[in-house]
């Protein structure tokens, strides 16, 4: 029961006794464990966790705790540089980069005195939406999940397993395809990293037959999202470009949280987009992102986007009256019925906006103009600024070097990214290096930027007549199955899928991701609140009260793996 | 085969009502935008032999086969939507933060001294140095002397 | 000083309109004299140039990794320098302020509001695959600055020059590559890469080899003068990258085909890289031939330019806004504003009112207030504490002979100093034992032979009298008395009738006045020695 637990309770938990950071590690480490097949993780930091955890036990009991989360375990998406842990963006170039340094996120949470479980599994770089672009596999929804096996996943020794998904062999049978090369990562007692290797023929497509399908858990966040719905872990940091946050959020039935772009720091996360990249939070309530926003929020002097004026704490509050929303004004962009909606995200969309209004609230139809050209937008933007923030990757100072094309410097770099990057990355970077050549850079780049400029100002519009919150869907579907999702490239998939999620990211406001019921088929769909910039008081306790609401079951698998 | 657990009872009566809405709601019932009809774009690109190496260059990527090309391709397609909005008199965006004024540090000495961490991640080291292919090395053509006259 | 200063900022604000007339008239009538000089059969030559000087700041433009010479290789290294992930940009404020303070030296308009971009293209000592420049926006535009060049080594009467700044912006300078030939592979050292550097960028008014080098030399003089870069070429400090063509007389500029010759690292160099490179185009176009536009490197030793034929450049450098940069305002007194914190404004007046001022300010002041020639104000903003030296011995006296002080300071105390290597202000001779022996020199009581006797003993002896006392005790009072000095040259005439005998067949002259100054340790007056040997000799007349 512990690990289906909120981040407040457990916090509440160990600060009244009931129980101890190294019991609860443990927990959190055999849930780790038995839900590998998930595969969330691509390193798991299994004994700094024990020790971490055991210094926090040794400062509950002098009572000198270092901060609220001290002694809670959390879990950091592979794109946050993590100090003598591998961070590998899920991706061949980065394999065995072991930054010298902590992103600020990562140091923010350990000088609290979090216990970090390990490095989430994500699309390479954070390009997708389902965390199904990874050199480590893709990653699992638990929602629906067949768990076969789990008992093998009991030995201790990561070397000796791996989880691969080959087209050779039964696939229906899970216990055939444990192979002895390992792809996960293992840390040792010093903190130093164990072989990485990656499997030279490594295939990630899986032909299993429909009966063994599973739920796409969303991406790019998606290990965090994982994480974070199994109970390995009470909070988890993810990486928002476009809605890499509020996805895997949506469809593994948690909460997740985008903030106003320069509220929290990007330094150490290894962009995507830099100007519409932001760290977010993934928990299982509202009251727990809060926690987490207070810890994380602040100028950071590395990172000259950040927000300099001091930050103001959040308030986990009710609103004044608590059945009445009276004063409070919700908009629907009409726009965000798009094509391709699906009628049971429809349907709890329509019951939210009566919800608020049957409490008292104004709820009124409102339009944000450039919608459907949003995502195109987003795509020219996204494709430009990664084939800049990829130019670093050539082998000479980090990452992968390739062997013998050492002939010049050219074909060695050329080399080196062919065998680092996969086709999407790769995809990218040729589309942004086209949309930014002196000939094309009116016609797309700034076209693009102007666009951005217009969609901007439809929110600005919107929210300057009054309107507090928007209400919108966060997906066009539930969760959908991984045979349907892989019948379309990585591409088209995002285009469809970012759909009501990346115009937030252009216009840097905050949003927010939260579970509201359950699709035709059983999984998860969440709702989308968005707020103006520097809203997160307001848009929180909407937020929070809606949750309250809802009453969203939390996923347990206490019973399906042994309560914990 | 296991089962899957949800814990059906917590969820809250209004889920339940689900068809039997009695306020009239906001959302719009229908999609209220189509997908972009392709004739109204311009030509579709393709990518020639000359751009196909010029851009292979310039991004020291390789398209692979025929499928890179494609999806280069389908992405100029893609963004070729962006040429229908009317953007006239709008100003370029770089981003969020245009109103705002960059960080200024102060000028000390702050970072730096930390060789060996520097040096830590790189594949091929020679004496603190990084390693590179040769190159770059101005070639001497035998030209005929152009000194001037004195 | 200051006063002078003030009123000569006053003067050229008040005056601009008349001043602009000034420059242009000057230039037309200079365009007619460098075409003569430069025309080579109908040919014009035409230089733009671009300089990147370092910012002498402590940490570098992005990132607090230090700025030291010749540092332990890859030890002054940021992980932002090298690359790494997730690191982020952060600019230096000193480095935004020295911008600044360049630009207003060089005449610049200093724009509120500039943007940093990316400019990409790879190469192994770019870790990033960018650099982080101005491109759109730069911080200062449209600048303007005199400058003196010499017509064929005339020391002295130069040409006053002026050459237009087309702008100014920052930017990263990169790592250092050295090529290891018998291991087949490049070095690479990323000390300097992320270094602040300043583009200074002209139009294209030079019109010969010679004139780009004197405006490269007085550009370095006003950048060490303000303090924004240290100037020493040799250890890569200012680099000048030249783009030349040649046009016939009469076609416009835009007809001669552009080659860009790059990292020309001293000021020598300049002006014979410039001249080898228009002979070889006129040489070529004479030939019927065409010129490659292309870039060029400059071989020092064997002072020719070779192409860097591998260098090929792709041209397309794809540039984008630099997204982690938000623009750089600067500010005035007008526009500042108080919700600011002072740690983040830069205020462009606040700067100029605490700028060093400029060689061309300080020459103009010398000039005014001293009626120094150009030539003296040159030698004396070049011979650093001169200035300050000559202006606190004026200051202390102002009466005194302005052209006594400026020949005790350059052509005996300087002489002393350079040979015992140490500066002005820390000399034995202070300005207190200086002005004493300029009053009397001004008083005529002893001869400069005499004050190069006192400046000795106090470099060598270690002498501590004042200057009035040493006189007197060494008796090195000045000789007027003719009577003593006629005796000296009879005796003279006396000893070497040979020399008599030459002098007034007008075969060499005798020189008798120079041997009783030292007869007399020095202390003859010259002019009243040569006035009795004249007297008693006859004039010199050199034979035909």
């Amino acid at each position: 029961m512990m690990l289906s637990s909120s981040l407040k309770e457990v916090i509440n938990s160990l600060r009244n006794g009931s129980i101890q950071s190294k019991e609860l590690c443990e927990k959190c480490i055999r849930r780790v464990q038995k839900t590998r097949e998930l595969n969330s993780f691509i390193t798991e930091t299994l004994d700094i966790a024990r020790s971490q955890a055991s210094e926090s036990q040794a400062r509950q009991l002098s009572g000198s705790s270092l901060g609220i989360l001290d002694g809670v375990p959390v879990a950091v998406k592979d794109n946050f540089s993590t100090l003598g842990v591998q961070t590998s963006c899920a991706s061949a170039i980065l394999k065995g980069y072991v930054p010298p340094y902590n992103a600020t996120m990562v140091q923010r949470l350990l000088d609290q005195g979090a216990v970090m479980m390990g490095k989430t599994n994500l699309d390479e770089f954070a390009m997708g939406s389902g965390s199904l672009d990874s050199v480590y596999g893709p990653v699992r929804n638990p929602w629906k999940y067949t768990f076969q096996n789990y008992e093998a996943n009991k030995q201790d020794d990561l070397n000796k397993q791996s989880l691969r998904f080959s087209n050779k062999g039964n696939s229906a049978n899970h216990k055939n395809n444990i192979q002895s090369e390992s792809i996960k990562n293992s840390d040792s007692t010093n903190g130093q990293n164990g072989s990485s290797g990656i499997p030279e023929d490594m295939d990630v497509s899986d032909t299993r037959s429909e009966e063994c399908d599973w739920y796409v858990s969303g991406g790019s966040s998606g290990g965090s999202a994982v994480a974070v719905a199994t109970g390995t872990a009470f909070a988890a940091l993810g990486s928002d470009t476009g809605g890499s946050v509020r996805i895997p959020a949506s469809y593994c039935g948690v909460v997740g949280f985008k903030p106003t772009y320069s509220l929290l720091s990007r330094y150490g996360l290894i962009p995507l987009v830099n100007s519409l990249d932001v760290p977010g939070i993934l928990t299982k309530t509202v009251d727990d992102t809060v926690i987490m926003l207070n810890v994380l929020a602040g100028h950071d002097v590395h990172d000259s986007t950040t927000m300099t004026d001091p930050y103001k704490p959040v308030l986990a509050v009710d609103f004044p009256e608590k059945i009445s929303l009276k004063g409070l004004h919700i908009g629907i962009p009409k726009e965000y019925h798009a094509p391709g909606l699906a009628s049971d995200v429809l349907s709890a969309w329509d019951k939210a906006a009566d919800l608020f209004e049957a409490h008292g609230a104004t709820v009124s139809e409102v339009s944000l103009p450039h919608t459907r050209f949003s995502i195109v937008c987003y795509s020219i933007l996204c494709a430009c600024e990664v084939s800049s923030n990829m130019a670093r990757y050539d082998g000479i100072e980090f990452g992968h070097r390739a062997q013998n094309a050492d002939a010049s410097t050219e074909a060695l770099y050329a080399a080196s990214r062919h065998e680092g990057f996969n086709d999407v990355v790769r995809g990218r970077i040729l589309a942004g290096n086209y949309f930014l050549l002196n000939k094309n850079y009116d016609t797309y780049f700034i076209q693009a930027q102007k666009v951005r400029k217009l969609i901007s100002e439809d929110f600005a519009c919107v929210f300057s007549v009054g309107v507090d919150v928007l209400l919108t869907p966060t997906t066009l579907t539930g969760a959908p199955k991984y045979s349907w999702y892989k019948r379309e490239d990585n591409r088209t998939r995002t285009e469809q899928q970012d759909v009501f999620t990346q115009p937030i990211n252009m216009a840097g406001l905050p949003a927010v991701s939260v579970p509201a019921s359950l699709s035709d088929e059983g999984v998860p769909i969440g709702l989308q609140f968005i707020g103006p910039m520097f809203s997160e008081q307001k848009l929180l306790t909407v937020a929070r009260w809606f949750e309250q609401q809802v009453h969203f079951p939390r996923l347990s698998l206490d019973g399906i793996l042994g309560d914990l | 085969m296991t089962r899957f657990y949800v814990n059906i009872s917590k969820m809250s009566t209004w889920m339940l009502t689900l068809n039997h809405r009695c306020l009239s709601s906001k959302v719009p019932a229908k999609p209220t935008w189509k997908q972009i009809d392709p004739s109204t774009l311009p030509k579709p690109t393709t990518i020639d032999e000359a751009t196909i190496s010029h851009l292979e260059r310039l991004a020291l990527v390789d398209f692979n086969n025929q499928e890179g090309i494609e999806r280069l391709e389908k992405a100029i397609r893609f963004a070729d939507q962006i040429t229908l909005v009317d953007t006239t008199g709008v100003q370029p965006m770089d981003s969020v933060l245009e109103s705002r004024n960059t960080y200024l540090r102060k000028d000390e000495v702050t970072e730096g001294n930390c060789k060996q961490e520097i040096l830590k991640n790189a594949a091929l080291v020679e004496e603190d140095y990084f390693v590179a292919p040769p190159g770059n090395i101005p070639l001497k053509k035998k030209e005929k002397s152009y000194r001037p006259k004195t | 000083m200051s006063h002078t200063l003030g009123r000569y900022r006053r003067f050229t604000s008040n005056f601009q309109c008349s001043y602009s007339v000034y420059r242009a008239l000057t230039r037309a009538l200079h365009h007619g004299q460098r075409l003569s000089q430069n025309a080579r059969a109908g040919w014009e030559t035409v230089v733009g140039l671009e300089i990147h000087a370092q910012i002498a700041s402590h940490s570098k433009l992005f990132s607090g990794a230090g700025t030291q010479f010749a540092a332990p290789v890859n030890n002054q290294v940021s992980f932002l320098d090298a690359a790494l992930p997730g690191t982020l940009p952060v600019l230096n404020r000193r480095c935004a302020e020295i911008g600044v303070m360049t630009g207003l030296a060089l005449g610049c308009h200093i724009n509120r509001e500039s943007r940093f971009d990316r400019k990409h293209y790879f190469y192994a000592d770019l870790p990033q695959g960018y650099q982080i420049t101005q491109q759109r926006q730069p911080l200062a535009e449209k600048g303007e600055i005199p400058y003196y060049f010499f017509v064929a080594n005339d020391m002295k009467s130069p040409t006053k020059l002026s050459a237009r700044i087309h702008h100014i912006q920052l930017e990263q300078d990169s790592g250092k590559s050295l090529q290891d030939p018998e291991q087949n592979m490049s070095l690479i050292d990323l000390n300097r890469a992320g270094m602040a550097l300043m583009e200074i960028v002209t139009e294209p008014d030079f019109r010969s080899g010679e004139e780009a080098a004197a405006f490269v030399k007085e550009l370095q003089l006003i950048l060490t003068t303000i303090g924004a870069c240290s100037g020493v070429m040799a250890e890569g400090a200012m680099r000048v990258d030249a783009t030349v063509s040649v046009n016939k007389v009469g076609e416009p500029i835009s007809t001669g085909v552009r080659v860009e010759i790059k990292n020309v690292n001293s000021i020598r160099g300049v002006a014979k890289a410039i001249e080898y490179e228009f002979s070889r185009h006129i040489s070529l176009l004479e030939k019927g031939e065409k010129i490659a536009n292309e870039t060029r490197a400059f071989d020092a030793e064997n002072v020719e330019t070779i192409s860097m034929r591998d260098k090929e450049k792709v041209h397309d450098y794809r540039f984008m806004p630099e997204p982690n940069l938000p623009p750089l305002r600067i500010y005035d007194n007008q526009t500042l504003s108080s919700d600011l914190s002072p740690d983040q404004v830069i205020n462009v007046d606040e700067i100029r009112s605490s700028m060093a001022a400029t060689p061309e300010e300080r020459r103009l002041a010398l000039q005014a207030k001293y009626g120094l020639s150009l030539e003296h104000c040159q030698v004396m903003l070049t011979s650093e504490g001169t200035e300050d030296f000559f202006t606190a011995v004026m200051n202390a006296d102002t009466t005194r002979d302005i052209a006594i002080v400026y020949q005790l300071l350059f052509s005996i105390l300087l002489s002393f100093t350079n040979e015992h290597k140490i500066p002005v202000d820390k000399s034995p001779v202070d300005i207190v034992k200086f002005g004493d022996t300029v009053d009397l020199l001004c008083s005529k009581r002893i001869t400069y032979q005499v004050a190069r006797n006192i400046f000795h003993q106090y470099f060598e002896a270690a002498d501590n009298r004042p200057v009035e006392q040493m006189v007197d005790e060494e008796d090195w009072w000045i000789i007027t008395d003719k009577t003593l000095i006629e005796e000296h040259c009879k005796k003279l005439m006396a000893e070497s009738p040979k020399k008599v005998k030459n002098h007034k067949k007008g075969y060499r002259e005798c020189g008798f006045h120079k041997a009783i100054v030292v007869r007399t340790q020095g202390r003859a007056d010259p002019v009243l020695a040569r006035q009795v040997v004249e007297e008693n000799m006859g004039k010199f007349v050199k034979k035909k």
